[in-house]
C-alpha cells in the first residue's frame, strides 16, 4: 500500500484542481486514497461499484463512475444527522466538520460535497476551512495517532531528540502515515502538560518525560 | 433542582453544607491531564474500591478534582480537613494511606513532600514552599471541588456573587465595581475589563454578546485549561455577571480543539447550571435571561486574536480584521461584543463577592482613579521549562521573577545556572538574569521588552541556546500566521530564514542589523497583534543575548551546544574510563570501544542527539 501523505500548507491550491479530464487519471488502488484530480464532467451519483477494485483494465466510463464513488457521500445518513444536529446552520459549519472528522477520522471528499449542498455553502469555502484549521485532515490516518508536543517547555527539554527518535523508529516524517496504516505521526504545539516535558500523546494517552528510546512506548500500540 | 429565588439559593447552599460535616474526611485526587499521565486515574479508582471494600464509603468522600498546580510531583492527593499533601502517589500506596491516615489519623511519611534543602518532611499543603508564597484566589478551590459536581461549588459560596449582583447591584454598578477593582484582561492585552464592558453597554446594536476566550494557544501555558477543567463554574458565573452588566442574552465559550476534556467538563457544568437556574430564562427568578454555548476551535493559534476568534465563531476561516472599529462596538455578527479570557472571567465573581477594594489591595500601582494605573489582583503563571517545581502558580501581581522562580519554583535543577526566563508566550520576550528582580506586572514586563501575555513562564538554563529559542518561536509563529497581511506572512518567513542561517553557522554580522530592521517593519505594519508582537523573541534576545548571536556568526560556535550544525561530540581521552555507559545510550550505535578502553564516536554516523553526553558520569564527552 502506498504511503499516505497529509496535505500540508495552508494556502496551497488543490492539486491540479479541474485541470484534467477523466482520461489522464492513472490507476491508483487502495481504499480511502482520496483523489483531488476529479473530472469536471459528472455522471449519476451513487455508483454501486465498490472501492478498491483494480482499475487497470476498466474502461473509461467505468473509471469515471469510480471517481463518482469518491465524490459521492460515503456516509450519507451519518452526515445528514450531523447537519440536523446543528439545524443546518451555516455558522456551525466548523462544528459539523469536526463531528464528521470525529466519526470517520478524516473528512471524506464526498461527505464534504454533501455538506456543501445541504447547508448551501460553496465547496471552496468548506475546503478553505478544512485547510485553514490544523485540526482537519483530508486523508485517512493510521490506527494510532502519535502527537509529539513541540511546545516551548518540551522544546527546551529535548523534544527535538524525541522527534529524531520517532522519525527513525517509524521511518516516516511528520504528517505521514506508516505503510501498514499502524501509526500516523504529527507534531503539535503544546498539549498543556508542560510539567512532564517532553511529552508524546498516542491516541488519548499522554506519555511524559520521554527519552531517546521510544520503541517500548510504540510497542504498546498494535 | 431548579432555584427560582435568592432565598432558594441560600437554602440549597445550607442544605449542602449541612450534609457535609466539617470534620468528615475528603480525599481530593488530582485527575488533571498532568497527574493523569502519572497514573492518578488508577489512584482515584483504588481509593473508591478500597474504601468500598472496607465499608468506609459512607464516611469518606473521594473527589476527582482538577489541577492542584504542583504538576512536578504528580499524582497528587490532598486529604482534608488537615490538608495533608501526598505526592507521587501510586495505586499501591492507597491501602496504606487509608489505614494510616483515614483510620488511625497518622501520616504516611514516605509520601510527604520532602524539602530538598532541609530534607524535612512537610505535612500540610500550605506549608510546602511551592504553595507558601502563592495567593490562590482563583485556583485555591481546585482541591475542594469536583468539577462535575455543582454542589461542591455552591457549598463554597458559588453563585453567591451572581446573587449579589442581581439582587443589590444595577448593571452600571457592576461595571463601576469592575473598573474600580482595576481588573485587566488576563489574555495578553491587559485592557481594563470594566472599560471594555462600559463601551459595550454604550454601543448600539440589536443584541450584545459575551465571549469567553478559552483558545489557549500559547505553547507552554495551560492555566486556562486548568481553570476550565478544575473549576468551570467560576468561569460561568463570571460570564453571567458580565452578561448582566452589559445586557447580553447570549454567550459563547470558544475552547481550543486540543482540550477535549475541557469541552466535556464545561458542557456538563453548563447543563448543571441551567438545571439549577443559573443559566437560561429568568435567572434566580430575577427576570434576567442568559445562556451559553460551547464552540470548539479548529486548532489555529491566530484564533486567540479577538476578531479572528469571532470570524471562526461565525463559521469562517479565522482571519483577523483591522480594528479601526473595536469589537465592543462591532464584534460577533457586527454586534457589540465583550470578549475576555478564562482567567479574567474567573476573577469577576471574586471581585463582586469581596469588593473592588479587596481586589485592588493586591498588586502594584494605584487604580482608584484609572484602571490603567497599575496591575491588581493575582496572576496565574505556568512555570515550566528547566525548573525544579514545574506547575501552575498563582501569585499577587508585583512579585519579582526571582521569588517566583527560586522561592516557589525551587530554582534550576541539576545544579545548572539560570540563563533566561521567557514570558508572554511565543510573542513575549526572554529576560536575562539581570532582570530577575523585576516585579511582574503588565507595564513593567512590557517596558523590559517582554510582556505578560497569558502567563506562560518558561525557564531556561545554561544549556538553552537563545538563538535557537528565537528561531523556534519565529518558526512557530510563521506556521501560525494566517497569511492575510504581507508583513507577517513574508516577514516572519524572512526572519526565520536568517535565524536558520545563523544557527547553521552561515550567518553574517550584517544579519543582526537586518533582523532588527525587519522586526521593526513587521511590528509597525502588521494587521493584528500576532504580527505586531511576533518579532519580540528576536528583539529581546538581540537586546539581552547579543553575544550569543555573535558567537554563532563570528566564532561558528553554539555556546549552549544546541545548534547541531555547530556541535560535535568528542570523547576526551584522558577522562574516559571506558565504563561503557554511553554505548547503550546511543540510539544509532555509533560509539565504539571495548570496556575499560577509551571509546570513540563515529562522527559520520553521529546524529548529535546528546544522549551520550548525558549518560556519561565522568564528563568525558565534550561538545
Amino acid at each position: 500500500m502506498k504511503r499516505v501523505k497529509r496535505q500540508t500548507g495552508k494556502r496551497k491550491r488543490p492539486a491540479g484542481g479541474g485541470s484534467g479530464g477523466a482520461g489522464n487519471t492513472t490507476g491508483r488502488t487502495g481504499a480511502g486514497v482520496l483523489r483531488r484530480k476529479t473530472p469536471r464532467t459528472r455522471q449519476a451519483r451513487g455508483s454501486s461499484i465498490g472501492r478498491g477494485a483494480a482499475m487497470q483494465d476498466i474502461d473509461r466510463s467505468i473509471r469515471r463512475r469510480i471517481f463518482d464513488v469518491y465524490r459521492a457521500p460515503l456516509h450519507r445518513e451519518a452526515v445528514e444527522e450531523i447537519i440536523d444536529r446543528y439545524e443546518g446552520s451555516r455558522s456551525r459549519v466548523i462544528a459539523m466538520m469536526q463531528d464528521i472528522q470525529d466519526a470517520f477520522g478524516y473528512l471524506p471528499e464526498g461527505d464534504l460535497r454533501l455538506l456543501s449542498e445541504e447547508i448551501g455553502l460553496p465547496l471552496n469555502r468548506i475546503y478553505g476551512i478544512a485547510t485553514f484549521y490544523k485540526a482537519f485532515r483530508l486523508m485517512p490516518r493510521g490506527r494510532h495517532e502519535i502527537k509529539l508536543c513541540t511546545g516551548t517547555a518540551c522544546h527546551v527539554r529535548g523534544a527535538e531528540a524525541v522527534r529524531d527518535a520517532l522519525t527513525r523508529e517509524l521511518g516516516i516524517g511528520e504528517g505521514e502515515t506508516t505503510a501498514d496504516l499502524r501509526y500516523s505521526f504529527e507534531t503539535v504545539h503544546c498539549l498543556g502538560c508542560c510539567g512532564l516535558a517532553p511529552v508524546v500523546m498516542i491516541d488519548d494517552d499522554i506519555h511524559g518525560k520521554v527519552g531517546y528510546s521510544v520503541e517500548e512506548i510504540l510497542e504498546k500500540y498494535r | 433542582m431548579k432555584l427560582r429565588s435568592f432565598a432558594g439559593l441560600d437554602r440549597y447552599q445550607r442544605e449542602i453544607q449541612r450534609s457535609r460535616p466539617p470534620d468528615r474526611y475528603v480525599v481530593a485526587v488530582c485527575t488533571d491531564s498532568g497527574c493523569r499521565a502519572c497514573g492518578s486515574a488508577g489512584v482515584y479508582e483504588a481509593f473508591v474500591n478500597e474504601l468500598a471494600r472496607r465499608r468506609l464509603s459512607s464516611s469518606v468522600d473521594v473527589k476527582a478534582t482538577g489541577c492542584h498546580g504542583f504538576c512536578e510531583k504528580g499524582a497528587l492527593v490532598v486529604i482534608h480537613p488537615p490538608r495533608i499533601l501526598y505526592t507521587q502517589v501510586k495505586p499501591e500506596d492507597v491501602p496504606e494511606i487509608i489505614t494510616k491516615t483515614l483510620q488511625k489519623g497518622t501520616v504516611v511519611d514516605r509520601l510527604l513532600y520532602r524539602d530538598p534543602h532541609s530534607g524535612e518532611r512537610i505535612v500540610n499543603e500550605s506549608e510546602v514552599p511551592f504553595y507558601r508564597k502563592q495567593r490562590r484566589i482563583i485556583f485555591g478551590d481546585n482541591t475542594r471541588i469536583d468539577p462535575e459536581d455543582i454542589r461542591d461549588y455552591i457549598a463554597l459560596d458559588g453563585y453567591q456573587a451572581l446573587r449579589r449582583a442581581l439582587e443589590n447591584f444595577t448593571p452600571q454598578r457592576v461595571i463601576r465595581e469592575i473598573i474600580r477593582s482595576g481588573l485587566r484582561g488576563r489574555g495578553g492585552g491587559g485592557f481594563p475589563a470594566g472599560i471594555k464592558w462600559r463601551s459595550a453597554r454604550k454601543a448600539k446594536g440589536e443584541s450584545t454578546y459575551v465571549i469567553c476566550n478559552a483558545d489557549e494557544g500559547d505553547p507552554g501555558a495551560f492555566m486556562d485549561r486548568s481553570i476550565c477543567e478544575g473549576n468551570p463554574h467560576s468561569v460561568l458565573e463570571g460570564m453571567v455577571i458580565g452578561a448582566y452588566a452589559v445586557g447580553a442574552p447570549k454567550g459563547y465559550i470558544y475552547v481550543r480543539d486540543e482540550y477535549p476534556l475541557a469541552v466535556e467538563v464545561l458542557a456538563k457544568a453548563i447543563d448543571d447550571a441551567r438545571a439549577c437556574g443559573f443559566l437560561g430564562r429568568n435567572i434566580l427568578g430575577n427576570g434576567f435571561s442568559f445562556d451559553i454555548s460551547i464552540v470548539r476551535g479548529g486548532g489555529a493559534f491566530v484564533c486567540g486574536e479577538s476578531t479572528a476568534l469571532m470570524a471562526s465563531l461565525e463559521g469562517r476561516a479565522g482571519e483577523p480584521r483591522a480594528k479601526y472599529i473595536h469589537t465592543v462596538e462591532r464584534g460577533l455578527w457586527n454586534q457589540p461584543t465583550v470578549l475576555n479570557n478564562v482567567e479574567t472571567w474567573a476573577n469577576v465573581p471574586r471581585i463582586i463577592l469581596n469588593g473592588a477594594e479587596w481586589f485592588a489591595s493586591m498588586g502594584t500601582g494605584d487604580v482608584s482613579d484609572d484602571p490603567w494605573g497599575g496591575s491588581t489582583g493575582t496572576k496565574l503563571f505556568s512555570l515550566v521549562g528547566k525548573i525544579c517545581n514545574t506547575g501552575l502558580v498563582e501569585v499577587p501581581m508585583g512579585m519579582t521573577l526571582r521569588e517566583i522562580i527560586f522561592d516557589i519554583g525551587g530554582g534550576i535543577p541539576n545544579g545548572k545556572r539560570f540563563k533566561a526566563v521567557q514570558t508572554g508566550g511565543p510573542s513575549g520576550g526572554c529576560l536575562p538574569e539581570s532582570k530577575l528582580d523585576l516585579p511582574v506586572d503588565f507595564d513593567r514586563l512590557t517596558a523590559a521588552g517582554s510582556m505578560m501575555g497569558s502567563g506562560g513562564m518558561i525557564v531556561m538554563d545554561e544549556d538553552t541556546c537563545m538563538v535557537d529559542v528565537a528561531r523556534y518561536f519565529i518558526d512557530f509563529l510563521k506556521e501560525e500566521s494566517c497569511g492575510k497581511c504581507l508583513p507577517c506572512r513574508e516577514g516572519l518567513r524572512a526572519l526565520l530564514e536568517i535565524l536558520t542561517r545563523i544557527t547553521g553557522g552561515e550567518g553574517k554580522m550584517s544579519d543582526l542589523k537586518l533582523l532588527e530592521e525587519l522586526s521593526e517593519t513587521i511590528v509597525e505594519t502588521s494587521l493584528c497583534a500576532l504580527g505586531g508582537s511576533a518579532p519580540n523573541p528576536v528583539l529581546s534576545t538581540l537586546r539581552y543575548f547579543r553575544d550569543e548571536y555573535v558567537a554563532h556568526i563570528r566564532d561558528k560556535r553554539c555556546p549552549a551546544g544546541v545548534c547541531k550544525k555547530l556541535v560535535t561530540y568528542r570523547v576526551v581521552d584522558d577522562t574516559c574510563t571506558g565504563c561503557h555507559a554511553c554505548v547503550p545510550a546511543c540510539p544509532v550505535d555509533c560509539i565504539g570501544g571495548a570496556v575499560r578502553e577509551v571509546h570513540v564516536i563515529d562522527q559520520s554516523k553521529c546524529v548529535k542527539c546528546g544522549a551520550c553526553y548525558e549518560a556519561c558520569r565522568f564528563d568525558a564527552i565534550e561538545r
